[in-house]
């Protein structure tokens, strides 16, 4: 009888407790090795290495905690059904092993039994690159102060079109920059803003708002028509799969956000970009469907100080078969969790991408083992919990304040993109007159509940004295409402005052209706 | 398997350069002592009359929690340091290599002696946890306050835009006053201290 299980004994080898003597040369380097020494090795941004058994011991209390709450590896949907190509989830087994090897003591073990080290390319690591580009400026990020968000050029305005199969990015100040997103400017709009206030790039999120030559800037965090995707630390550079590539048009340029923690010491930032082609055009072209769409600027987003649970939610139904290749969100500090899910045709719902500790250091895109089909009338869901109370400790304000809509990393902002392939480029319209008719729905819902919230005074009046204070007015409304109604100038709107500005805001509404 | 040509130098370094502590009379100094710096300049804060406390923060080369902190540190011994606040900056790694504190310290920009604790001594007696944490004394070898600096970091990962209560200045600043510190123990996030037996 047990001989007979023996050549099931394989299947059930993870759900067998950890073996008798965990050491590090047979269990513990491979896991290392596997999982963490891609970053945290000589000339990676993993800020110590894990190389070595003294590498590995040093830290391993240290490990232990950072793999045990899943800060390590960094990957952040919980959604364990769902297969993905990039992931860099450890499994339950794995994490107790390492745990096991802590309590022994962390023994070495038998050297015969050490892996070798696996080879890590020392160029870059999708090969000799197409293009390597370098950004225009070199820019000081200081050692200390907040997160600084600024956008630099890679001028670039190639004579002819090109697809882009995948970028790699070199950053030089590796301990400071925390991710990158790469947008295309098609019109030479960001060349112009650049170094404007003294320094190389563009400060702040705000080459976004300003437009440039971004039709959809959705894009850049999928690598959708118009974008070029993104740099996390940690993510594997990888080409698009089969013949799929990114457009991007002759004479643009390439924009790159980024995102820097000052490290506790001065450093330089002077990146370089390598590109690679595709030899053709992709039959079909990658479509982003992002939900909301304009990261949620027509969802009307107003969030109380002190509101623990703020909701986003919005949906669309698919009009055409489509192929899902990858899903990733974006939203600022204070947004806690997203989660897209399908809803199929027949009623079975799939999850897409469920993270519950959103991070905005770790916007990551999430590629699905296979694409996934998903038939015409699939209703793609989205919602979004936002927490704008003083136990989020990654709120920008202490003590909270309201926090509004806006491109600034102290507002907020968010949306689920999913990266889809339609069956022909014809069927993309269909897709695109979708989200059109969606948006218009959103926007409308949005000017009713601006009227309800916005553009009502009343609800101006966090601390219920009876009294609009100034900073119980949303910021972009401030001077506009003090210059003009606070007739004595203190700073408070008074019973006197109120209906006043009640009387603009209702013209302001009128305003949003005509349009 | 450590490179066993780096073993010695290691070991002579340590050997010459590590923490030598007297043996604390009862009552007297118990967690301050005699330290020599990376530089071979030897310490005993206690003695001087000028003395009003001892920091000792635990720190490392790699910790990047504990390197985000050196600007506000050097900002902290420049304040402190002319009010009688002896800051010392313990490196508890037993492959610690002095050049490469040296260079560190260079480039962090690191104002106060930094020590070597290879042996682990001085973390062992101050039974210090993570890096960066702050151990502040009175001259008379007692401690005052233990712990974080402030409170920028909730957790691994989970940063504040800034901190909102700053323990080791308050327990400075305290100490200056002649006072105990509201707060005499928190606990720390960083990297953990591997204490090698």
């Amino acid at each position: 009888m047990i001989r007979s299980l023996i050549p099931l004994l394989p299947l059930f080898g993870s759900l067998l407790p950890c073996p008798a003597k965990v050491t590090f040369n047979e269990h513990i380097a491979p896991l290392i090795h596997q999982n963490c020494t891609g970053c945290h090795r000589p000339g990676q941004n993993g800020p110590f290495h894990l190389i070595s058994y003294r590498d590995v011991k040093k830290r391993a209390l240290t490990i232990n905690d950072v793999i045990l709450d899943r800060y390590m590896p960094p990957w952040k949907p919980t959604n364990k059904e769902m297969r993905y190509a990039n992931d860099r989830r450890l499994s339950d087994e794995q994490i107790d092993l390492f745990g096991s090897w802590v309590k022994e003591g962390m023994p070495e073990g038998d050297s015969s039994k050490r892996p070798k080290l696996p080879e890590y390319p020392s160029g870059w690591y999708l090969g000799k690159p197409d293009l390597v580009i370098k950004m225009k400026g070199k820019f000081e990020v200081p050692a200390e102060g907040r997160d600084i968000y600024r956008s630099f050029v890679f001028p670039l305005q190639l004579p002819e079109d090109k697809w882009v199969k995948a970028v790699e990015l070199r950053p030089k100040a590796k301990s400071a920059v925390h991710h990158a997103l790469f947008f295309i400017d098609s019109n030479g709009a960001a060349r112009k803003m650049d170094g404007r206030d003294g320094k190389a790039g563009i400060s702040g999120m705000g080459f976004l708002r300003q437009g440039g030559g971004i039709t959809d800037p959705a894009s850049a965090f999928g690598g959708g028509n118009g974008g070029l995707g993104g740099h996390v630390p940690g993510a594997t550079p990888a080409r698009l799969p089969g013949d799929l590539a990114m457009f991007l048009p002759r004479g643009s340029d390439v924009v790159m956000q980024t995102h820097f923690h000052p490290s506790g010491k001065k450093e330089v930032e002077e990146a370089e970009l390598a590109l690679y082609f595709a030899e053709e055009s992709p039959k079909v072209n990658l479509v982003p469907i992002q939900i909301p769409p304009f990261f949620g600027a027509t969802k009307g987003i107003n969030i109380p100080a002190g509101e623990e649970s703020y909701i986003v939610e919005d949906s669309i139904t698919l009009p055409v078969p489509v192929k899902a290749v990858s899903v990733g969100g974006h939203a600022h500090y204070i947004c806690k969790s997203m989660i897209m899910t399908a809803t199929l045709p027949d009623g079975k719902m799939i999850t897409l991408m469920n993270i519950n500790d959103w991070d905005l250091d770790w916007q990551d895109r999430y590629q699905f083992e296979k694409p996934l089909d998903l038939p015409a009338g699939t209703v793609l869901k989205t919602r979004l919990v936002y927490d704008n109370s003083a136990s989020n400790p990654e709120n920008p304000n202490s003590p909270p304040r309201r926090i509004t809509w806006g491109q600034e990393s102290d507002d907020e902002m968010g949306s689920v993109t999913l990266i889809v392939v339609p069956e022909n480029n014809e069927k993309i319209q269909a897709i695109k007159d979708a989200q059109r008719a969606q948006l218009i729905t959103s926007a409308a819902d949005a000017i009713q509940k601006a009227s309800r919230s916005f553009l009502n005074v009343k609800n101006y009046d966090e601390n219920g004295d009876g009294l609009i204070q100034y900073d119980e007015v949303p910021g972009r409304m401030r001077s506009r409402i003090f210059d003009r109604f606070d007739k004595d100038g203190d700073k408070t709107l008074d019973k006197i005052e109120q209906p006043e500005v009640q009387k603009y805001l209702d013209s302001m509404l009128r305003g949003f209706r005509r349009r | 398997m450590r490179n066993q040509r780096g073993v010695f130098p290691v070991v002579l370094f340590s050997f010459l350069l590590s923490v030598h502590l007297t043996r604390a009379q009862p009552g007297q100094d118990a967690g301050i002592g005699k330290m020599t710096d990376i530089h071979g300049i030897v310490h005993e804060p206690s003695k001087s009359q000028k003395t009003v406390a001892v920091v000792f923060i635990y720190v490392d080369i790699t910790c990047p929690i504990a390197n985000f902190y050196q600007p506000l540190l050097r900002r902290l011994a420049k304040t402190y340091e002319p009010k009688g606040i002896r800051f010392y900056q313990i490196h508890p790694d037993p492959d610690g290599e002095p050049s490469a504190l040296v260079t560190h310290a260079k480039e962090y920009e690191v104002v106060s002696p930094v020590i070597l604790d290879s042996k682990q001594a001085l973390a062992e007696k101050h039974t210090a946890k993570v890096t960066p944490e702050a151990h502040v004394y009175l001259p008379d070898g007692s401690r005052i306050y233990r712990g974080r600096i402030d409170n920028t970091y909730a957790t691994y990962g989970k940063r504040r835009p800034e901190a909102t209560s700053h323990e080791l200045r308050d327990a400075l600043q305290a100490a200056v006053a002649g006072r105990r510190p509201a707060t005499a123990v928190t606990e720390a996030v960083g990297c953990q201290i591997l204490i090698e037996r």
